[in-house]
C-alpha cells in the first residue's frame, strides 16, 4: 500500500484521475473509469440539447462506488465565465472540487495564466477546492498555491498531444518548491510516462485522451492504473542512483588540513 | 446546428391573464432567441425545453438559480439564460 | 517542542552513518534530497571527497559562473547584554566597548565604498539602549545611500521593525540559529533575549514576510554535533524556500575559532568536515548562495572559492571602528584568520580563474 493522496482535505487511494471526454460511447467511458480505479473523475458542462435527450453520464457515474466528480470549466474564455461555469458545475455535481481550465485558443488549448489566476482567486473565496490547469510555470505554481489553490495541475504537454513529459525540467522546479500536491494534467500518451511522473514526485496524474483514444480504452485504463501504482511505489521505495564513472582531474581538495 | 426559434404559444395552457399572455416575453436561452408567453418562471422554461430537472443547472444573467427556486423565480424581458448539464470532459 | 518541518526524517539521520557505497550512490543521485545530503556528511564519504568536490565545483560553476560575490562587514557596536558563552561580545567578557556615532558610521561606510565594495553587512550585538532599533535603522539609511546591498546581522526583531528596515533600504538579514539543538542552545545562551529558541527560529521567516529580499542562515559549527545541526539547517532552508519562494535564502558556515576569553568548542570541526558540509550543501542546493567569512585561513578560503562557496567577505575588521585605522580599537567578536587586503584577495581569486563581483543587483525600481 502506498501513502494516500490528500487533496483539499479529502483522502484518495488512487493517484490516477480520469477525464471522461472523447470516448466513443458512454458505456466504454464507464467501463474505463471502473478499470482505472480512479476516484476523481472530471466532467464538463454542456448546454442541454433541445432536439434529443442527452446521454445521461451523471447517473451511471454517480452510481459507481467511491467516485468524486470534478467538474471542469472548459469552454470558459475568461475568469468571469469560468466562475459561472464553476457555480453551475457545483449545482450539478454537488462536488466541492473544480478543475479550473481557461484556454481561449481553440487550437492548442494552452491555458491563459492571467485569467486562470484571477478565476482561482474568486473560486477560492467562494469556497471551492480549486485545481487549476496551468502551464508548467514554477512561478505561477507558487502564485496559485499562495492564493489558496488545493493543488496545481501543470501540463506535461499540450492537451491531446501525447507528447509526454515535455515540461520535465520545469516540473522539477515546481516539485522542489511546492507546498500543495502537483498533478500532471494533459499531454501523456503512454503509461510509462505516468509512472515517470510519479517517480519524479508528482502526487497524481490526470489522463483522458491517452485512454479514450487508445485501441482498447478499458485495457489502457487498467495499464495506466498499474503504471501509476508502480510509479508511486518506486517513489516511496527510493530509486537507486544512476552512476557516472568519475573523471580523474587534478586534485581539488589537497589544501585541506586534518 | 440549426437555429430553432421556438414559439411556445401553442404549448402554453390557456392563459388566465389573457390580456398579458398575448404579448410574448423575449429571452435568450443557451445563446439562442426564444419567446415564452405570459409571465414565465425558470420552472416553466425548463418544462418548455423538455429539460430533465434532475440533471440541469440554470444561470440567469450572472446568477445561478438553485433548483429549489426554479418554480418561484420569475423571468424578465431580455433575460439571458443558460441551461446546462454534465457531459464527458477532461 | 520543535516544529515538524525542522526535524529530519529518520532515514536522513541513518544516512549520517552511510557506507562508502551509499555515499557514492548519493553523490550520483540526479536530484539529491536530505537522504543523499546526510550520506555525503558520513565520515565514510571522506574517501570520495575528491569526486564530491568535482561535482560541487561543476554545480557552482553552472549556477554562479566563475564569480565570487564580495562583501564587507561593518561592526557598528559591540555593546551587548547577552550571555552567549561562545561570543567575544558577551556581557561578561572584559573588553573595550564602543558604539559608532553617526559621523563615524558615515566615515567607515565612505572608507569601504572607496575601496570598491558595493555590499555591506552591518553588525551589532543584542539590543541595548544605545544600540537599539532606531540606531540600526539610522545606520541602514546611511548605508543605503552608499551601497547597493545593505544587510544586517543584529538582534532578532519584530515584523514591524523588519518592515521599517526594508523600507529604509535594508535588502536582507543574516541571523544564525547558532545551534538547532535545543539543549545546547539553552546551555550556551546563558542570559538575554536570545534564550528564546523559537522566537529566533522564526525570525528569518518574519523578516522575509516583512519584505526583506534575503535571509542568511547558519549554525556556529562546533557548538553541537555538527552533522545533526547541518541536517536541521537543511530543513530550515527547505522550509523557507517553500514558504517564502520570492526570498533569497543563503547559508554561511561560521566555525568557532579561539577568541579572547577563550571558548573551547565542545564539538570541534576540522577543515575536512567543514568542507564536507559545504560541498554537501552545494550538491543538494545547486542555486543556494553559500558564504565563507575571514574566520578561515587564506589557503582554505582560496580552495573553497568556487568549490561550493559563492560569496565571501574580505578585509574584515571584527572590531568596532576598524576601517579608518582609528587609534582606539575595541575587542573583536572573533579572530580574523585571512588577513589579506582586498587587492591581494582579488588577485588570488583571479589566479584561480574566478572573477570577484561587487554588485549583482541594483535597487533601481525601489
Amino acid at each position: 500500500m502506498t501513502a494516500p493522496f490528500t487533496l483539499g482535505g479529502h483522502e484518495f487511494a488512487s493517484r490516477l484521475m480520469l477525464g471522461t471526454g472523447k470516448f466513443s460511447a458512454a458505456a466504454v467511458m464507464l467501463n474505463a473509469v471502473k478499470a482505472s480505479g480512479a476516484q476523481l473523475v472530471t466532467v464538463a458542462l454542456r448546454r442541454i440539447n433541445r432536439e434529443r435527450r442527452d446521454d445521461d453520464i451523471l447517473g451511471p457515474l454517480a452510481e459507481l462506488p467511491g467516485i468524486t466528480l470534478v467538474p471542469n470549466t472548459s469552454g470558459a474564455m475568461n475568469a468571469k465565465e469560468a466562475f459561472k461555469a464553476a457555480l453551475l458545475g457545483r449545482e450539478l455535481s454537488r462536488s466541492p472540487f473544480v478543475k479550473l481550465e481557461i484556454h481561449p485558443n481553440p487550437h492548442h488549448l494552452l491555458p491563459d495564466p492571467i485569467e486562470t489566476y484571477e478565476a482561482a482567486r474568486l473560486l477560492v473565496k467562494e469556497g471551492f477546492i480549486v485545481l487549476p490547469y496551468m502551464q508548467a510555470d514554477p512561478v505561477l505554481a507558487k502564485r496559485l498555491a499562495d492564493i489558496g489553490c488545493a493543488a496545481v495541475m501543470p501540463l506535461g504537454a499540450a492537451i491531446g498531444s501525447g507528447r509526454g513529459l515535455a515540461t520535465l525540467e520545469m516540473l522539477k522546479y515546481i516539485l522542489r518548491e511546492s507546498t500543495v500536491p502537483v498533478i500532471v494534467d494533459a499531454g501523456l500518451r503512454a503509461p510509462s510516462e505516468a509512472a515517470a511522473a510519479l517517480e519524479l514526485g508528482c502526487d497524481a496524474v490526470l489522463v483522458n485522451s491517452a485512454i479514450a483514444a487508445a485501441g482498447d480504452p478499458v485495457a489502457m485504463a487498467r495499464a495506466f492504473a498499474s503504471a501509476v501504482r508502480a510509479g508511486r511505489e518506486a517513489r516511496e521505495a527510493g530509486l537507486m542512483a544512476a552512476r557516472d564513472a568519475a573523471a580523474p582531474t587534478s586534485p581539488l581538495t589537497s589544501f585541506l588540513q586534518s | 446546428m440549426s437555429l430553432t426559434v421556438c414559439s411556445l404559444n401553442a404549448l402554453a395552457a390557456p392563459a388566465q391573464g389573457a390580456a398579458r399572455a398575448t404579448r410574448p416575453m423575449h429571452l435568450t436561452v443557451n445563446g439562442e432567441p426564444m419567446e415564452l408567453p405570459g409571465a414565465p418562471t425558470v420552472g416553466a422554461l425548463l418544462d418548455a425545453l423538455g429539460a430533465d430537472r434532475a440533471r440541469s443547472a440554470v444561470l440567469v444573467g450572472d446568477d445561478v438559480v438553485r433548483a429549489s427556486a426554479w418554480d418561484a423565480h420569475a423571468l424578465a424581458e431580455g433575460d439571458r439564460i443558460e441551461v446546462v448539464t454534465l457531459a464527458g470532459g477532461g | 517542542m520543535l516544529p515538524d518541518w525542522l526535524e529530519p526524517p529518520p532515514e536522513a539521520l541513518a544516512g549520517l552513518n552511510a557506507s562508502e557505497e551509499e555515499a557514492g550512490a548519493a553523490l550520483a543521485c540526479e536530484a539529491p534530497g536530505i537522504r543523499q545530503f546526510a550520506a555525503l556528511l558520513s565520515p565514510r564519504a571522506d574517501a570520495l571527497l575528491e569526486t564530491v568536490a568535482q561535482r560541487a565545483r561543476d554545480a557552482t560553476a553552472r549556477h554562479f559562473g566563475k564569480t565570487i560575490a564580495l562583501y564587507a562587514p561593518l561592526y557598528l557596536s559591540n555593546l551587548c547584554g547577552s550571555g552567549c558563552a561562545y561570543c567575544g561580545f558577551a556581557s561578561d567578557r572584559r573588553q573595550a566597548r564602543r558604539t559608532l556615532g553617526a559621523a563615524q558610521i558615515d566615515a567607515e561606510l565612505d572608507a569601504l565604498a572607496a575601496k570598491g565594495f558595493e555590499e555591506v553587512l552591518l553588525l551589532t550585538g543584542e539590543r541595548t539602549a544605545r544600540a537599539g532599533f532606531d540606531y540600526v535603522l539610522d545606520a541602514v539609511a546611511r548605508a543605503a545611500a552608499r551601497f547597493h546591498l545593505v544587510t544586517v546581522e543584529s538582534f532578532a526583531m519584530t515584523a514591524e521593525e523588519y518592515g521599517a528596515l526594508a523600507r529604509a533600504g535594508c535588502t536582507g538579514i543574516t541571523l544564525y540559529q547558532e545551534t538547532y539543538d535545543p539543549e545546547v542552545y539553552a546551555a550556551v545562551h546563558r542570559w538575554g533575549p536570545k534564550r528564546d529558541y523559537r522566537f529566533r527560529l522564526e525570525t528569518p521567516a518574519r523578516a522575509l514576510a516583512a519584505g526583506m529580499r534575503t535571509a542568511g542562515l547558519g549554525v556556529l559549527l562546533g557548538l553541537a554535533e555538527p552533522r545533526r545541526d547541518a541536517l536541521r539547517l537543511f530543513r530550515h532552508v527547505e522550509h523557507l524556500r517553500r514558504r517564502y519562494w520570492q526570498g533569497g535564502i543563503a547559508v554561511s558556515f561560521p566555525r568557532i575559532r579561539p577568541q579572547r576569553g577563550g571558548f573551547t568548542p565542545p564539538h570541534p570541526v576540522d577543515e575536512k568536515l567543514l568542507a564536507r558540509i559545504i560541498l554537501a550543501f552545494r550538491i543538494a542546493w545547486p542555486d543556494l548562495p553559500l558564504t565563507l567569512s575571514t574566520r578561515e585561513r587564506a589557503e582554505f578560503r582560496d580552495g573553497m572559492a568556487g568549490l561550493g562557496i559563492s560569496r565571501m567577505s574580505i578585509e574584515s575588521r571584527t572590531t568596532v571602528g576598524g576601517y579608518r585605522g582609528g587609534a582606539e580599537e575595541s575587542g573583536g567578536q572573533f579572530e580574523v584568520c585571512d588577513q589579506r587586503d582586498l587587492r591581494g584577495f582579488c588577485a588570488a581569486l583571479e589566479a584561480k580563474g574566478l572573477q570577484p563581483v561587487f554588485k549583482n543587483w541594483d535597487a533601481v525600481y525601489r
